[in-house]
């Protein structure tokens, strides 16, 4: 019964959550180039400062600026490492290769079992770390909402069932039940990508640039930009 | 070649072997593994891979299938883009590089003959051709089919000498046959014919009866014909519709009437008046 | 935009969502994975509905152009643009149809060099085609009105009329000439529906469908956008309507007395209570509505008659292509559920593009200028919240666009998971045979009478494993069909459970899956290097179990048998018959079409049965 589900879980399920996931940021992609052509097309001033908007994007994903700044030091270095590992263990982990092997016929290189095993410690720590940053500093409790709580913990799930399987003897429950939680959440993680705010994974030059262009749209979209950040008591 | 090439079955002889079935798969080239059938397909044992076959009726009696090619055939006449095409010689042949798919020849078929690879991207009709190009080159001098069947159930020659041979046989032995060629005159007949010691109506979609003896292009065409006179019609009464109502109106604003347009429809006020 | 206008349009975005994933299916698998179409019944919805269906839904541009600018009845102007708009897009979605139900779309140009004249299709596609060129020049002046392309606006209004004559007219021929498409199935079609003057009474439906279609249609934009409908035009048309029904039913039953038929119509068959049912919400119903003068001025009731004719008539071309004739054919065919999400995709998606003209161009004027009036107070509207995503939806036009393409992806991943991605094969489960003189086989059982204590007698008992190539653990002399459980589809015999359990847990794994490679499928070993010891050597097949599904039980038997006797008779010291002829085992007679309808009006008999069981 459990490996009939396993097997749903790894084949079809699979290939529908990234499908969903690949059609999602598609939308979301199409949608943000639709919209910011649209201001930009209404805006007054038209000038694309293109290398300022460059160099905001490397620097967010290169984040060596970031990481020098004096405010928050602890908080931006745990969130470099977790970022560093929600990217890394996924995409290079010698399992999940012979997946896209399988299933896509892609091939490429590999982390060594140990510092993936490494990794993933450190991205569960980081996230619950992150988690306890959020707690502590009132100022981010204040603006957090439902999902930013929800998604740390989600991701969480499966780097630590991932950990179980790759290492079954220190799991505590059925080795099978871990592998359908661990290929469950992660399909489940896949398919909110789109729907929540982790598209950032996409659209992340779209904040950057808008920060850039933004200022450029028509008279009061200011205020509107306060409303929506819901600041409306602060100055501009 | 020999023009107007037929089969003549007789049912008598038919053991049912299927070597014919095999026969045909082998000079087309066809796979040994039928597609399993459809839902709702009709159990005649026809399919895209396999063009003729053995129909096993009760009392031993065994009876085969296959494209009837038609003197004056439907498939050929409905036939959009004439992907099927009734060749000088006789056959009924089917070129690929032309059809778009549209399946008329399977609805136009009263023998439910024209059968379609439903599981690829890229189908084709199939069905029997008589071995048309085989015989046209003079590989072969009698179509696969007829070579292989071991008792003769099935023979092979002109139309004219099918007949002759038909009736040749009803009348050596008048007890042992029904007194009738199947496809001699039905839907203006067919170069595959069929003597029988039982009724064989269960061959088309409905009883040779009820199908007549005209051919079935017939119908279509003696509708089609007018298409012509339909559209000049249709556009001379059209503009003299307008032509005369334009008339009146001008001539009624000439008037000095003025008003509703609309006044002058008959009932209109009366209609308009009772529901007030 | 009203509420109504947004909700409606977030529907149509999930259907087509739908139809856009089997779409995917349809042009990557072909027919036989989307459809439940078969040689049997080569047509199906997306003929009766989207083309056949289509062609007459779309009959109102050349009906209204008529009424409106050759009779020159001035009250109808309102509702010649609509009428045009739904006609053009109509055909356009008659020819996406076609795309999606030929067999071989990309030629779907052919008919433009390849004649043939005699084929009523081929007349079809040429009308067709021709109209949809004379149906976008009628429409252009409404794209060109607010542009400043008035010399062309200017000229292509002075051509209206002409156009106009000349859309009828081909109207007339394509809309008979799919009357004429079934001319050539007398035995098919039932004789309610098939008459020699099948062409004209095409022609006098689509002329009432054309009407009702109309007034259903302004009734309902009138409805979606809250404005009033204009009563007038409505009770109008709707005189109109009566007209059209009278005459067609009159000439329908003319025609079946004419013909002698009338008897038939009175008969207690599936065929005479679909012809009634048809018959009855397609003319009568409305008609009497029609007649009655206060429904004629109310709208509920003018949309209520209108919806049941827009129905009836749809259901009559269902009918003449389709269900009438099921009495020939005697086919199961009822549309998968992916024809249906593509017919009705088609329709919202086109229903979606007539929305998009409506509130851009000057069809209906108080549509667009509402709805331009509504864009400019969104400007001054605050972005929107949503609580459920707790995502701000930016202003009401970009709120709107990201709901529809939500709603459009959702339906898109959704259609995917749900579409079959292998051709529709029916199950067709195996009896159990074992031991016993002669075993009964096949589906429907006994299809395949096989002597097996002749086989036992001749052979002797030891020789079971020419036939018995593997045995369930714990058992001998397995029957075929406890592996080969269908006749023709793949049984998986491999249980990975039971393997983990039996070779104690978790720890086993290696004793399958090699060290250092992903532990799936693939990469496991060859279920034949274990089991060697039950497996049979002396047959035929016992070198190809290798995979982890048994074959249908036909290719199984097949191969078995076949083989095996072919093998002896090839040996001229045994001197064995050719006993690998079908004949050989095929012995029961195939039902026909004609007795199988026998069968069911008979004993009730659903499934097909054969004769000799």
């Amino acid at each position: 019964m459990l490996e009939s589900w396993i097997e749903l879980a790894r084949g079809p399920l699979l290939r529908l959550a990234l499908l969903a996931m690949a059609v999602g940021l598609l939308r979301q992609v199409l949608l943000q180039v639709w919209e910011i052509s649209w201001a930009f097309h209404r805006a007054g001033d038209q000038v694309v400062p293109w290398r300022v908007a460059l160099r905001r994007n490397l620097e967010w994903l290169l984040p060596w600026r970031y990481l020098q700044r004096k405010e928050r030091r602890a908080y931006n270095f745990t969130s470099f490492l977790f970022h560093v590992g929600v990217i890394a263990v996924p995409l290079f982990l010698a399992g999940h290769v012979a997946i896209w092997n399988q299933e896509l016929g892609l091939s490429w290189w590999t982390l060594p079992p140990a510092v993936a095993d490494w990794l993933t410690a450190i991205t569960v720590v980081a996230a619950l770390g992150l988690l306890l940053g959020r707690m502590v500093n009132s100022a981010s409790r204040v603006i957090s909402k439902f999902q930013d709580w929800a998604l740390p913990v989600l991701c969480i799930l499966p780097f630590v069932t991932g950990f179980w399987v790759a290492h079954p003897l220190w799991s505590p429950f059925d080795a099978q039940v871990v592998y359908l939680v661990h290929l469950l959440s992660a399909e489940l993680l896949l398919i909110l990508v789109p729907f929540s705010k982790l598209v950032h994974m996409v659209l992340f030059w779209v904040s950057q640039t808008s920060s850039e262009l933004g200022w450029r749209f028509p008279p009061g979209s200011g205020e509107r930009v306060r409303v929506t950040l819901g600041k409306e008591t602060e100055g501009i | 070649m020999i023009t107007d090439p037929c089969i003549l079955n007789d049912v008598t002889r038919c053991i049912g072997c299927e070597e014919c079935v095999a026969a045909c798969k082998r000079i087309n080239g066809l796979p040994e593994e039928d597609p399993p059938p459809r839902v709702g397909q009709s159990k005649d044992g026809l399919s895209s891979t396999r063009w003729t076959s053995i129909l096993r009726r009760t009392g031993g009696v065994n009876v085969r299938k296959q494209c009837r090619h038609c003197l004056e055939p439907a498939c050929v006449s409905v036939c959009p883009v004439g992907a099927l095409k009734k060749t000088p010689e006789g056959p009924v042949v089917y070129d690929k590089s032309v059809c778009m798919g549209c399946r008329y020849c399977m609805m136009g078929c009263p023998y439910g003959i024209p059968h379609y690879e439903w599981n690829t991207v890229n189908p084709s009709i199939r069905k029997c051709i008589l071995c048309h190009e085989k015989l046209k080159s003079g590989e072969i001098d009698r179509p696969a089919c007829v070579t292989a069947c071991p008792k003769e159930a099935t023979v092979f020659g002109s139309r004219d000498e099918m007949l002759a041979e038909a009736r040749r046989r009803l009348e050596a032995e008048p007890g042992t046959y029904l007194q009738h060629i199947w496809g001699e005159h039905e839907v203006g007949g067919t170069s595959v014919l069929y003597i029988s010691h039982v009724d064989l109506g269960f061959l088309a979609w409905q009883d040779p009866k009820f199908l007549g003896v005209e051919p079935l292009p017939e119908r279509t065409w003696s509708a089609l014909k007018k298409v012509p006179f339909e559209f000049v019609g249709m556009a001379t009464f059209m503009t003299a519709a307008w032509w005369i109502i334009d008339r009146r109106m001008r001539l009624q604003g000439e008037e000095g009437a003025g008003g509703d347009r609309d006044h002058d429809e008959p009932g209109g006020s009366a209609d308009e008046g009772g529901e007030q | 935009m009203t509420r109504r206008v947004q909700i409606t349009k977030g529907i149509l975005w999930f259907i087509s969502g739908l139809a856009a994933a089997v779409t995917i299916v349809r042009f990557t698998r072909g027919l036989g994975t989307t459809t439940a179409l078969s040689d049997t019944t080569p047509w199906g919805l997306w003929v009766g509905f989207d083309v056949m269906g289509g062609v007459a839904l779309a009959a109102g541009g050349f009906v209204i152009g008529a009424i409106a600018h050759v009779f020159q009845r001035e009250r109808y102007h309102h509702a010649v643009r609509p009428a045009i708009l739904t006609a053009l897009l109509g055909y356009a979605a008659v020819a996406v149809g076609l795309i999606y139900d030929l067999g071989l779309p990309w030629n779907i140009w052919h008919p433009l060099i390849f004649w043939n004249p005699h084929s009523p299709l081929f007349e079809v596609a040429w009308c067709v085609m021709t109209y949809l060129g004379i149906l976008f020049l009628e429409f252009l002046p409404v794209f060109l009105e607010r542009t400043r392309f008035q010399a062309l606006y200017r000229t292509l209004l002075r051509l209206q009329l002409p156009l106009i004559i000349l859309g009828i007219s081909v109207s007339t021929l394509h809309q008979s000439s799919l009357g004429t498409l079934l001319l050539i199935m007398p035995f098919r079609l039932h004789p309610l529906w098939y008459t020699p003057h099948l062409p004209e009474l095409f022609f006098v439906s689509a002329i009432c469908l054309g009407l009702v279609m109309v007034i259903f249609e302004s009734s309902v934009t009138a409805w979606l956008y809250e404005r009033e409908p204009h009563t007038d035009m409505l009770a109008g048309l709707s005189r109109f309507a009566a007209g059209a029904l009278a005459f067609y039913l009159a000439f329908r039953f003319f025609d079946l007395w004419h013909h002698g038929k009338l008897g038939l119509a009175f008969e207690n068959t599936f065929e005479v209570r679909l012809f009634w049912f048809e018959i009855a919400i397609s003319a009568v119903i409305p008609l009497v509505l029609f007649l009655i003068p206060r429904v004629r001025r109310s709208h509920t009731g003018v949309f209520i008659a209108a919806a049941l004719g827009v129905m009836g008539f749809l259901l009559n071309r269902i009918d003449a292509s389709g269900l009438a004739q099921v009495w020939a054919t005697g086919a199961d065919y009822f549309p998968e559920w992916t024809e249906f999400v593509v017919s009705f995709g088609i329709v919202s998606f086109f229903a979606l593009i007539y929305l998009f003209i409506q509130e851009h161009f000057p069809v209906e004027k108080e549509i667009v200028d509402e709805e331009e009036r509504w864009l400019q107070r969104q400007l001054f509207v605050l972005p929107r919240f949503d609580r459920g995503s707790q995502v701000w939806l930016g202003d009401a036009t970009f709120a709107s666009r990201r709901v529809y393409s939500a709603l459009f992806v959702v339906a898109l991943v959704v259609g995917l998971a749900l579409t079959p991605w292998q051709p529709l094969v029916k199950a067709s489960p195996v009896q159990r045979a074992r031991g016993g003189e002669m075993l009964r086989v096949g589906y429907p059982l006994g299809t395949v009478m096989f002597p097996h204590g002749e086989h036992i007698t001749r052979l002797g008992k030891e020789a079971c494993g020419t036939c018995h190539h593997l045995h369930k653990p714990g058992d001998v002399g397995t029957p075929c069909s406890e592996c080969h459980a269908d006749l023709y589809l793949d049984t998986t015999i491999f249980d990975h459970v039971r393997h983990v359990a039996v070779l104690e847990g978790n720890a086993s794994c290696a004793k399958c899956h090699p060290e250092g490679q992903p532990k799936v499928r693939a990469t496991a070993r060859k279920c034949s290097s274990c089991h060697e010891k039950d497996m049979m050597a002396a047959n035929t097949v016992a070198t190809r179990f290798e995979s982890l599904a048994a074959p249908g039980l036909r290719r199984a038997a097949h191969g078995i048998c076949i083989e095996c006797h072919r093998r002896e008779a090839a040996n001229p010291e045994w001197k064995k018959p050719d006993l690998f002829r079908c004949a050989t085992c095929h012995k029961t007679p195939v039902p026909h079409v004609q007795e199988l309808r026998l069968l069911r009006a008979e004993g009730g008999e659903t499934a097909p049965v054969a004769a000799g069981s």
